[in-house]
């Protein structure tokens, strides 16, 4: 069942009513009623995986923290991640390791032969896997009590939106309102319009702008070696916005579903490419995922602890993690690397940037409110780096395999054909100049919006404006979507892309 | 919830669906020229003053290209209208029969054969076509219904992708669902239709102005020892329809058109026998095709053979007319002021429009002539 289909929608209807009517005690059974449904559309095979990583966490975390001896304790946990960061390592990684670990042998001259086996890879096995050991660290650490009731247990790993495609779960801040702890949750109104608002931008996000300019984005990548320059360009900036669009608007949609019950789940998106530099992008990209990999992978390793070059060593170390999580292929190995090495160098080029930067009268020393035009300016150029770094690794993410993205960059330069932008060679890209002018000006809309983002919470600003006014702007969010949205049988529109990691 | 909430909830939930439902119109493809005006013969029937139809033909291009109304109405007085769609399969003249019903209290149903044995694989741009331009009621909702069920099972016997049933249904109810992806098509016209009247002077008849000789098995109703069968669901909605003529008081004449290669005399004995089992008369214009005066050279407009061009649709409609006439005791509604007021107009324009237009059209001018005949 897609996060953009009718039948989510009615079952999000039918979540509703029956969370709301039933007592405190019921509605947490609702909500895992609901999620064991969600995930049951999928393939019923699958509950076999999420069925282990339930159990075994389970079981372990309340083993752990019935033991007194540290050490004792501590084998729990590796047991515990072993079992579920194992089985993810072994369903997403092994094919691809086995095949590289025999071409290698026979490179040596030693013809050996690992083992395949023709695995499924569950759906949302990435995300919950993480939820799962995340709860296993932190029950170690007794930052959390772990929860005896099995079903409660199961619904926090199974939460049915966000278990395709995250964003990642922390068990503590979750706990009460999830498991209706505080007492029965009575409907609200605002929560629910609220909520349902949030859906309604995620799924513009999602079908206006994502799925329109992946016909753009799939024309070029799997054509590039038959253009160059400015049209790969193009290609690599708008695989940049569909990327943030399809899987930030997914993460919309979870959130606000979530919020019609009353479930506040993490930020997983704070406007991206409004990034002043790397670490920064980080900061604001999935961060779900990235505070995952700072709190249970670089502060572990010794974070920036243990002297210079180690915190560069971690780095490294956590964003190669990080792309191997995305997927088995050295280019997300190298998408991975090349995060970590851009943040590495950032962190090392530091001196000379700022000299740079005070050389052409934009350094950080001076004074804002006397220079205001100049630190916007610098912003705006660091905004501009970042984002062409960004895009950059975004070409290995996207194409097949490595040596596919190293093409790509290579007809890429030099850019040398820009009359791509006067003839009409933009509107045989897979999108016609209809549909290219619209997507501009969607996508200019989700500037402005991502903009104002930054000052107020949009949705609140609305809600404060009277109903003469209010109800249009609702009413020209569905009609916006339901005209312009790609989907049903006059297009064929895409999975969310995160939702294959 | 607060019943203001409740209300805001309601009254929001029912704006959408407003817009949706009548801004989508606009959407929706207007079929009103080429061989098969369907918006126009669809849309034209709600226009009919009520209970003014005393003749309802149903079916196919078969059907709508061979029978003109005009004709049986200055012949004789009495009034008809084609609710055709193309490749009418039973079902939908069934629903389209109880929807017409809604409307007018025809004394004799004519129901063309074709779809009884012949039928191609469920098609959703037919489909489409028949069911858009309806009014939404329970017949719509039920041919809608038969529609998705018919092509879920079609699509699990081939094995195909089956687009969610819930999606697929609101794809009809909310026709923007479906044709939004017309944003970057639309015209004047799409805006304008929704506010104009849309009678259609032939009365669901499509006359068609060009010729083509057909190219087939000439001989193609000669004895054959091969047996055909009536297609299940098709026995199965025939039967409803002889249930509703029978339970309305309204006679049913079954008609094959003038059609060759789609037709031949296996189809031709297990429609005779279809009909002798239920008692209903049955008129076959393919069995000695020559002694109606029609040509295979010069009545088709399709090579195949299976669509009258006007020149076929004027002799068949002649001898039809007659046929009822002589066989239904309909009175004519001469004596209806109004109504002949309303007739009357549609053969003006029709003379009008679409005679006069073609004067000079050499093959136009042999069917003026046998207009005059």
């Amino acid at each position: 069942m897609s996060l953009t289909s009718i039948p989510y929608l009615l079952l999000v209807f039918f979540a509703v009513i029956v969370y709301y009517l039933v007592s405190q005690r019921m509605q947490p059974w609702v909500l895992l009623a609901v999620s064991l449904f969600f995930y049951s559309t999928f393939d019923l095979r699958y509950f076999i995986f999420l069925g282990f990583s339930i159990l075994t966490s389970y079981f372990i975390t309340i083993q752990m923290q019935r033991e007194e001896e540290k050490g004792k304790k501590r084998l729990w946990l590796i047991a515990g991640l072993l079992l579920n960061l194992g089985l993810l390592f072994f369903i997403k990684q092994y094919a691809a390791c086995a095949s590289l670990f025999s071409r290698a042998m026979g490179k040596l001259g030693i013809p050996v032969q690992l083992p395949l086996f023709d695995m499924i890879a569950p759906v949302g096995i990435s995300f919950y896997t993480l939820t799962v050991a995340a709860y296993c660290v932190d029950a170690y650490h007794g930052k959390i009590t772990a929860q005896r009731n099995l079903a409660k247990y199961a619904l926090y790993v199974s939460f049915f939106p966000c278990i395709l495609q995250g964003p990642i779960l922390r068990y503590a801040p979750l706990e009460d309102s999830l498991f209706s702890e505080k007492g029965k949750k009575k409907f609200d109104y605002t929560q629910f319009t609220f909520g349902l608002q949030l859906m309604l931008w995620g799924f513009f996000k999602k079908l206006v702008i994502a799925d329109r300019v992946a016909y753009l984005v799939n024309h070029i990548f799997s054509n590039y070696s038959e253009y160059s320059g400015f049209v790969l360009l193009v290609g690599a900036i708008c695989y940049s916005l569909q990327i943030y669009t399809d899987f930030s608007g997914c993460v919309d949609i979870v959130r606000g579903t979530a919020q019609t019950l009353q479930i506040e789940l993490p930020h997983n998106f704070r406007q991206p490419y409004f990034a002043t530099s790397i670490a920064d992008f980080w900061r604001r990209w999935h961060m779900t995922l990235s505070s995952w990999l700072r709190d249970y992978v670089y502060i572990p390793l010794g974070g920036n602890r243990k002297g210079t070059w180690r915190k560069y060593l971690n780095i490294v170390i956590v964003f190669f993690i990080s792309g191997l999580w995305h997927g088995a292929g050295l280019n997300f190995m190298f998408w991975g690397l090349l995060h970590g090495v851009y943040q590495v160098l950032g962190q090392m080029l530091k001196t000379p940037r700022e000299w740079i930067a005070k050389r052409l009268g934009m350094g950080s020393n001076l004074p804002v409110e006397q220079y205001a035009m100049r630190h916007r300016c610098r912003k705006a150029f660091q905004m501009l780096i970042t984002f062409s770094l960004v895009s950059f690794a975004w070409i290995f993410f996207r194409m097949a395999g490595l040596r596919g993205g190293i093409e790509y960059v290579r007809n890429m330069f030099p850019l040398d054909n820009p009359w791509i932008f006067s003839d009409q060679t933009l509107f045989q890209l897979g999108l016609n100049s209809s549909d290219f002018i619209a997507l501009c000006v969607f996508t200019l809309v989700l500037v402005a919006v991502d903009i104002l983002q930054r000052k107020y919470c949009i949705r609140e600003k609305i809600a404060q404006m009277p109903m003469i006014v209010r109800w249009p702007i609702y009413l020209t969010g569905v009609v916006v979507i339901v005209v312009y949205g790609i989907y049903g049988q006059g297009y064929v529109a895409s999975d969310f892309i995160y939702g294959g990691f | 919830m607060t019943k203001t909430q409740s209300l805001k909830i309601a009254c929001f939930s029912l704006l959408v669906l407003i817009l949706l439902f009548f801004g989508g119109k606009i959407f929706q493809p207007k079929w009103m020229y080429g061989d098969s005006p369907i918006t126009l013969q669809v849309g034209g029937f709600y226009e009919e003053p009520e209970e003014s139809i005393d003749v309802l033909l149903l079916g196919s291009c078969n059907m709508y290209n061979a029978f003109n109304p005009l004709i049986l109405w200055e012949k004789y007085g009495v009034t008809s209208y084609v609710f055709g769609s193309s490749d009418q399969e039973l079902w939908t003249s069934y629903y389209y029969l109880k929807e017409a019903l809604e409307y007018q209290k025809p004394k004799l149903v004519v129901l063309e054969t074709l779809f009884l044995t012949h039928g191609d694989a469920p098609n959703e741009f037919y489909n489409r076509r028949a069911a858009d331009y309806m009014r939404l009621s329970s017949h719509k909702l039920g041919l809608i219904n038969t529609y998705i069920t018919i092509e879920q099972e079609w699509k699990e016997g081939q094995g195909d992708q089956i687009v969610e049933p819930i999606f697929n249904y609101l794809n009809y109810v909310l026709p923007v669902l479906r044709y939004h992806s017309r944003w970057n098509e639309l015209e004047e016209e799409d805006f304008e239709y929704w506010s104009e009247k849309k009678s259609y002077v032939t009365k669901g008849g499509t006359p068609v102005f060009r010729h083509t000789t057909y190219e087939y098995n000439r001989d193609y109703m000669a004895p054959s020892a091969q047996s055909v069968v009536i297609k299940d669901k098709a026995y199965s909605y025939f039967s409803e329809i002889i249930e509703l003529c029978k339970s309305n008081g309204i006679e049913l004449v079954l008609v094959k058109s003038f059609s060759a290669y789609f037709w031949n005399d296996a189809q031709h004995k297990a429609v005779a026998q279809l009909a002798d089992e239920y008692d209903v008369p049955f008129l076959d214009f393919n069995v000695e095709f020559q002694s109606y005066g029609f040509d295979l050279d010069t009545d088709f407009y399709s090579t195949t053979g299976e669509r009258l061009n006007a020149y076929g649709m004027q002799k068949l409609s002649d001898f039809l007319s007659d046929y009822i006439v002589e066989n239904y005791n309909i009175a004519p509604r001469t004596d209806d002021a109004d109504l002949v007021d309303w007739w009357n107009q549609g053969i003006e324009r029709y003379n009008e429009d679409v005679l006069n237009a073609r004067e000079s059209d050499p093959f136009w001018e042999r069917v003026r002539l046998l207009n005059k005949r």
